[in-house]
């Protein structure tokens, strides 16, 4: 096999629109909404009744444990309410998200289940780090992570055979996939995931988490919000929370870990969050 | 008097120091002693540690470690080990694999049955 590819290769399969997944048009309208001042509650109400997998999954996440309500919520528009458009856009987010890992899911080298739960660790994670360290925007940062890996998901479905080999090559010799990919494809899942990014017009800080969780480009600016992604990519891995392939822990970047100003004391509390807002998350979203 | 995670606590132990929140504000008496319902408080006010009397971190945790089954412990620094870069002194790595350690055990105590944290 072949497993030098040529670096246009991908730029190739970036270009050619059709053959790459797409984001579902309520995640985009919802995301329009977000950013009009005068949103009616209705409005959201009309759009999310459309698509009755999601419209389950809200009145799900809205009487879970997580939230703790009295009364049991049957109305979507008071689960809307109590939730917050950015909450349901993100649930919008993570409900394609695996939509698209189960249509491009079978037949691979790759366990699409296990990498799916490791975007939704990871997700999680960032999200806990980032309500822990006070930023304006945890669920953008839960946006992040969940696509953080999202470059791999090209890999794994047009690069086929050389992803193969990057998973091989990792699981033989321990080295990290960013590391593995670099040697056998000339660039790695950080390129392919911010390119892809771009394409589906998400924010630039979106694209920066995607982009920059792996801290590989020490050029680029440090934001707590990449911080959040790098550290809670590391944590998922070191909770087993799925897998993306990884075969070892990396290590967290001291700077990452100061800017984000969290004490060491509260690891513990923190961990602890994770992993049960990971199996509500991952129960709500599955069903 | 030591510090313990309120993860670890129990009822019947008594606060060596009063819990305050970030404002300053006193949550919890120096003295009062703990039940179920001080813990369940403690933990949805975001306080992740207390002060409390007679007792230290350290010898809590191996406490809790005398009772569980050494072979269970060492299954679980086996798979740690895979798992685990060589971290050298590196203090958030150290602590990282000290609480996830500790975490893996506690869960497969409380789940004897279940397989870790795949469980859903």
């Amino acid at each position: 096999m072949d497993a030098v590819v040529k670096p246009n290769k991908i730029d190739r399969i970036l270009r050619s629109v059709d053959r790459l997944p797409t984001l579902p048009t309520i995640y985009t309208k919802l995301t329009r909404l977000l950013r009009s001042p005068n949103t009616a509650v209705r409005e959201i109400g009309n759009i999310i009744a459309e698509d009755q997998a999601i419209a389950v999954k809200v009145l799900k996440l809205v009487n879970s444990a997580f939230y703790g309500l009295p009364h049991k919520i049957g109305n979507l528009k008071q689960a809307i309410v109590i939730l917050g458009l950015n909450q349901i856009r993100t649930l919008v987010l993570a409900t394609s998200t695996l939509q698209m890992f189960q249509k491009f899911g079978s037949d691979h080298s790759f366990d699409m289940q296990k990498f799916w739960e490791h975007s939704i660790g990871c997700a999680v994670a960032a999200k806990v780090l980032a309500e822990t360290a006070y930023l304006k925007s945890p669920d953008d940062v839960f946006a992040g992570g969940l696509l953080h890996d999202i470059g791999k998901l090209i890999h794994a479905v047009y690069l086929k055979e050389e992803f193969a080999a990057v998973v091989a090559d990792v699981e033989e010799s321990g080295v990290s996939v960013i590391a593995s990919e670099k040697r056998i494809l000339g660039y790695d899942h950080t390129y392919t995931g911010r390119e892809l990014a771009i394409k589906w017009s998400l924010s630039e800080e979106t694209v920066a988490m995607i982009a920059h969780h792996h801290l590989s480009d020490s050029s680029a600016e440090l934001t707590k919000e990449i911080a959040a992604v790098h550290i809670g990519n590391i944590f998922s891995i070191a909770l087993s929370l799925g897998s993306g392939g990884e075969k070892r822990v990396p290590f967290v970047d001291m700077k990452a870990w100061e800017i984000l100003g969290i004490e060491l004391s509260n690891l513990e509390s923190i961990i602890a969050r994770i992993d049960k807002l990971f199996n509500e998350s991952v129960a709500i979203l599955e069903t | 008097m030591g510090v313990l995670s309120v993860n670890d606590l129990k009822g019947g132990m008594v606060l060596a120091r009063e819990v305050t929140n970030k404002h300053g504000n006193i949550l919890l008496e120096r003295g009062d002693v703990m039940d179920e319902k001080h813990i369940m408080l403690l933990k949805s006010w975001g306080v992740t540690e207390v002060d409390i009397e007679g007792v230290d971190r350290e010898q809590v945790e191996k406490k809790e470690m005398e009772e569980l089954s050494p072979d269970l412990i060492a299954t679980i620094e086996e798979e740690l080990k895979g798992l685990f870069p060589d971290f050298g002194d590196n203090s958030i790595m150290k602590e990282l694999y000290r609480v996830i350690r500790k975490f893996k055990i506690k869960h497969a105590v409380e789940q004897p049955h279940g397989c870790s944290s795949e469980t859903k």
